[in-house]
């Protein structure tokens, strides 16, 4: 009889690990569309679809949570989070590799952003549009990324991090027919992560 | 003899080939932490700073009172709390496709999720696995959260 007061705690402690347990709570995207994340075990797949809602694993339907509660509760690992990658676009002169006016009004805060970015991993990629021939176009769009990761070095972002493509008049912002000038494809774009 | 320099150069340059992509496979990046944060690479430990690559099947282990901020290469992006164990068991991403897969496991503890450009590419193509689920990702912010 003693032995089984003894079993008392021991049971509700093994109890209490097996419920306490793994949780998975999907949030609303930035942009406060919801994905969902499907969680599988043997004994079935729970789906996770509202914002908010919190699967415990192994224990049925999921329960619907607030902002509120995941914020109180999960606010210091959701602020622990990276910093987002972003992409910047910078715009460029017919058939040359200067910088439009407006692009280059925009440079000091890029510059900026860079510097402020923790351990950044930068891809540098140039376009041009449709006029000239591709093998021209291909140079020149490789010279405009090539002018950018300058800008950026000499602005104290390290060379190994930086990664410069030429993708010339493929992937045209606004589709052309050959030939035709277009200011929006004669472009590169930084994405930064 | 000819042959044989020959067939002895082409070995070396595939051993180097294959050198440079396996140089050129990280998986990840630590973009922020504070406290201690270890990493254990084939059996053994090392503290972890700010900028250092993560790569396949590294285990990222955080101390008490400590935070590890990582971002994969096809952008997602990890926050690892305290007493938390993460393991990037599977990384693979083509820049150019933005195929590949992911798979990371959460060991212990809570980490926060935002999904990247592979969970985007296919919806089979990221898993995160923990002791007793695997979770399928469709997209994209998500806690997971052992209790322990």
């Amino acid at each position: 009889m003693a032995n089984l007061k003894h079993c008392v705690p021991w049971l509700a402690l093994s109890l209490l690990a097996a419920c306490a347990n793994e949780k998975i709570v999907l949030l609303p995207d930035k942009d406060g569309k919801v994905g969902r994340v499907d969680v599988i075990t043997k004994g079935g797949t729970t789906e996770l679809s509202k914002a908010y809602s919190v699967a415990s694993v192994g224990g049925g339907a999921p329960r619907q949570s607030n902002q509120e509660e995941i914020q109180s509760r999960y606010g210091a690992v959701l602020d622990g989070l990276p910093p987002r990658p972003q992409r910047i676009e910078l715009n460029f002169e017919f058939g040359s590799d200067r910088l439009t006016p407006q692009s280059k009004a925009l440079v000091p805060g890029v510059l900026k952003l860079l510097k402020d970015f923790p351990a950044p991993e930068v891809v540098v990629i140039g376009y041009t549009d449709a006029v000239g021939d591709s093998a021209f176009n291909d140079k020149l769009s490789l010279e405009r990324a090539q002018r950018i990761r300058d800008l950026l070095i000499s602005a104290g972002i390290p060379k190994d991090v930086i990664q410069v493509v030429g993708r010339g008049e493929r992937e045209p912002q606004v589709p052309t027919r050959p030939g035709v000038p277009e200011p929006r494809n004669r472009r590169v774009v930084i994405k930064l992560r | 003899m000819i042959r044989f320099l020959q067939s002895c150069a082409l070995l070396l340059s595939i051993t180097l080939l294959s050198a440079s992509a396996l140089a050129a496979e990280w998986a990840g990046t630590v973009k922020a932490m504070n406290g201690t944060v270890q990493v254990e690479r084939n059996g053994q430990q090392s503290p972890l700073s700010v900028g250092d690559k993560l790569y396949p099947l590294d285990k990222v282990i955080t101390a008490r009172d400590s935070h590890v901020a990582i971002t994969l290469r096809d952008d997602t992006l990890i926050s690892g709390s305290a007493n938390t164990q993460l393991v990037i068991n599977e990384f693979a991403f083509n820049p150019s496709t933005q195929n590949g897969g992911v798979v990371i496991s959460v060991v212990k503890g809570i980490a926060a999720f935002v999904s990247g450009l592979v969970a985007k590419s296919s919806p089979t193509a990221m898993r995160v696995t923990t002791p007793t689920a695997t979770l399928g990702i469709r997209g994209t912010e998500f806690i997971v959260d052992l209790g322990n």
